[in-house]
């Protein structure tokens, strides 16, 4: 099965600075299943076919179709996360709307701020889909950055907390989840986002929050806190409505 | 219409219904840019006269935490915790809980104690 949120890491792998000068090439799937769900999500829009490259803004929607939205960028793009929420809006009704616009706020934040340890910024990629069988909204913001656990900043204030314990990288994220890292720093700046979006889900304004980062793994709806076997490169934030 | 003694700020009328990020540099309509540009002026007006300050935050998309923290918690930060809570008074008709967040992002503005 090929979901929108893997799309979304396919583009957000190809997109990544690093691979900037890599030439990716592959073919149309065989399956005229698996070559339509591609066309559907977007997938050939993103990828140089012969001709001209896509030229996109800052601030748009890279994609907008009835049923999935892509968009990029490196910077924290409050347009494109009401643009997320209009596209909710015509499926959902009123209510979930602003659980939408917070979320793909904390998400990107924690990009922008989480996803360099250099000045260099990171690039984030979002999937906005309406699974039409389970009737949910996915949302999905990926990239490719140095991943949460791995980020200078994440390090230095979880310290104090981690010379107390040997955690799993699971337990890492449920802890940055609980707000601990705030409430361990005192500082006001940091640690804001991520249990945001915790207690978005806890107060059901989500309906379920997903997050790897470099080898760890935190479902919220499902309770699972783990270590991955193989880890991601960067981090990614997916949450339903 | 403003209430005799009370200033009125809607950050979706008079900022924008899209608030950003924490700051400039992150993003367009940062809190930063909100609380420099809109609410310190209108901030040090009503503490200068004695007045109440309130701020609406119904009628958008919703809120980034970072952007209501710098907003709420940068002003504490610079004009003192108690004239900020002193002065501003809150609305949130749509989202109820933001109330508490921000009269939270006032009083912890230097960090948790």
């Amino acid at each position: 099965m090929l979901t929108a949120e893997a799309v979304a890491a396919f583009v957000a792998v190809m997109k990544n600075q690093r691979h900037e000068n890599v030439k990716i090439s592959g073919n149309v799937p065989s399956s005229p299943l698996l070559a339509t769900k591609l066309e559907d999500f977007g997938f050939y829009d993103q990828v140089k076919r012969r001709g001209a490259p896509i030229e996109t803004q800052r601030g748009t929607i890279l994609l907008n179709r009835n049923r999935f939205q892509l968009a990029r960028d490196n910077t924290v793009q409050s347009e494109i996360a009401g643009q997320m929420v209009d596209f909710a809006r015509r499926i959902f009704p009123e209510d979930l709307h602003k659980g939408v616009f917070t979320m793909f706020m904390e998400a990107t934040t924690n990009t922008v701020e989480h996803g360099s340890n250099s000045e260099s910024p990171t690039q984030w990629v979002a999937g906005a889909y309406y699974d039409k069988d389970r009737n949910v909204m996915a949302f999905t913001v990926i990239d490719q950055g140095v991943g949460i656990l791995n980020s200078v900043k994440f390090q230095k204030d979880m310290r104090a907390l981690w010379r107390r314990a040997t955690w799993s990288s699971g337990e890492k994220l449920r802890q940055l989840l609980l707000g601990n890292m705030r409430s361990r720093t005192k500082e006001p700046h940091r640690g804001l986002g991520l249990p945001g979006a915790f207690l978005a889900f806890k107060a059901g304004r989500i309906s379920d929050l997903a997050i790897i980062s470099n080898s760890g793994f935190a479902h919220s709806r499902a309770e699972r806190y783990e270590e991955l076997a193989v880890g991601f490169d960067g981090t990614i934030i997916y949450w339903e409505v | 219409m403003e209430a005799l003694g009370q200033m009125t700020i809607s950050i979706a009328k008079d900022y924008t219904p899209k608030p950003g990020p924490r700051f400039r540099k992150q993003g367009p309509k940062s809190g930063e840019e909100f609380r420099e540009l809109i609410l310190e002026p209108k901030f040090k007006e009503a503490l200068a006269k004695g007045e109440k300050l309130l701020v609406d935050l119904d009628g958008g998309y919703g809120y980034g935490t970072s952007f209501l923290e710098e907003t709420f918690g940068g002003l504490a930060r610079i004009h003192g915790i108690e004239d900020v809570q002193k002065t501003l008074d809150f609305k949130s008709e749509q989202e109820l809980f933001l109330i508490d967040d921000v009269k939270r992002y006032i009083r912890d503005c230097r960090g948790k104690k």
